[in-house]
């Protein structure tokens, strides 16, 4: 039987991932004055999605994923419904492969981070060419691309350390340590 | 689905946008508040460094301001009485709304901003948005409390302007990058790198006269503008309500 206050304290945990990606979000959409880099600002809130995606997959949800691209695209002025399906499509890509990397060290999970990067800016680019009508230029995604990859290892680090905590606190609650 | 409705610009689908933006507006708010301080620290930094040679340089472009303000005084005075010698009416009036920019990216492929300031403060559609260097865009899409800027630089962006020296008008034209380029010049156009940019007021969308930027290159036909206003650093924005 777990106590009351226990099970606020497990929610707080699954709400937590969550809660990062919409606070890396903000930051995303109200980082201004870095000269040059507001058109090629990493796509941080898909780190945290990959993250928890490939490590505890409830704590986030498609809808979760869904709406966060829906609001990314409210605010940066891209075609509703855009970031949704991009989100998505990249969350379906980290489950398929879930149970295959999920043991794996570091280096595999960023090299498997950077090629579904990849594939996502990549259907970004094709689908505003097909929303546009034009041929839009491959440079900024390709930087936005890099940017995105060289900040992965930090934050990695930052969730494993925050992950292990997670894990230890639930164990603890769920066996009544 | 969404994206289609999106594409055929349904009133849905705005409706939508602009209830997001409206209730992500006043978080983005508070969240741009520390970064502004940040770079605020960092440009505190950075001109004290330089504040010596920078007094000498003000100084010598006061005594410069002096006399070009004794020149606007006697020319001010002569177009008063002129005007009213000729019972000239004045053609518009304009009156100005300050927000601030909350947010002002789109990523690669949109350039927009958001305002903190919407419908509620009487900010309406296709008003032209200034910073204190010149034009920055114009609004196209209004909430109760939220506004998007369409930038100069966007694919998307077209404004009606005229060089200051040659007076030949053209379209500016953004193209995604940091250098809007003119259209619809003349073959024989005499424009060349360094005349400034101003809008031609065509349109009745935008008055006349704003400081748009400056010409970069001419180069095979293809004029490259560098706009005066820097989005990034643009933090508090006047939005013209331009009645003619």
């Amino acid at each position: 039987m777990i106590q009351p206050f226990r099970k606020v304290e497990l929610l707080c945990w699954s709400v937590l991932p969550g809660l990062i990606t919409t606070l890396l979000a903000i930051f995303f959409l109200a980082s201004r004055h870095v000269g040059g880099l507001n058109h090629f600002m990493p796509l941080l809130p898909l780190i945290p999605i990959f993250y928890w995606g490939m490590n505890h997959a409830r704590d986030m949800p498609y809808w979760f994923a869904f709406m966060l691209g829906l609001v990314m695209d409210a605010v940066t002025g891209m075609p509703m419904g855009l970031s949704s399906v991009l989100y998505v499509v990249f969350l379906l890509l980290i489950h398929s492969q879930r149970k295959y990397i999920h043991k794996e060290g570091f280096v595999i999970k960023w090299a498997y981070f950077t090629l579904l990067l990849g594939a996502i800016c990549a259907l970004n680019w094709i689908a505003l060419s097909l929303f546009y009508s034009r041929v839009e230029t491959m440079v900024p995604a390709l930087l936005q691309w890099f940017l995105t990859v060289c900040c992965y290892p930090l934050l990695h680090k930052g969730f494993d350390a925050l992950y292990e905590h997670i894990s230890n606190r639930r164990w603890q609650i769920l066996h009544g340590a | 689905m969404l994206l289609v409705m999106s594409k055929t610009n349904n009133p849905g689908v705005i409706r939508l946008r602009t209830a997001i933006t409206d209730a992500v507006t006043p978080v983005l708010s508070v969240a741009a508040a520390p970064m502004d301080a940040i770079y605020h620290a960092g440009t505190w930094v950075a001109d004290m460094s330089r504040l010596r040679a920078e007094n000498v340089a003000l100084k010598n472009q006061n005594i410069e301001l002096l006399q070009w303000q004794s020149a606007a005084k006697q020319l001010a005075n002569e177009n008063k009485s002129l005007q009213g010698l000729l019972r000239v009416v004045p053609s518009y009036k304009n009156s100005y709304i300050t927000a601030r920019v909350v947010a002002d990216m789109g990523g690669p492929y949109v350039h927009s901003a958001l305002l903190g300031a919407g419908g509620d403060s009487g900010i309406k559609k296709d008003q032209a948005v200034i910073s204190d260097s010149g034009l920055l865009g114009r609004i196209i899409d209004v909430g109760a409390n939220s506004s998007r800027v369409l930038l100069l630089g966007d694919i998307n962006s077209r404004v009606p302007v005229m060089a200051e020296r040659t007076h030949e008008k053209s379209i500016l034209i953004g193209n995604n990058s940091d250098w809007p380029t003119l259209s619809y010049l003349a073959a024989d156009s005499k424009i060349e790198a360094g005349d400034r940019i101003v809008t031609s007021g065509d349109g009745g969308v935008f008055p006349k006269d704003i400081p748009v930027g400056v010409v970069t290159s001419v180069d095979k036909g293809i004029v490259k503008v560098q706009p005066f206003v820097d989005p990034p650093s643009a933090e508090y924005v006047s939005v013209i309500d331009f009645s003619l």
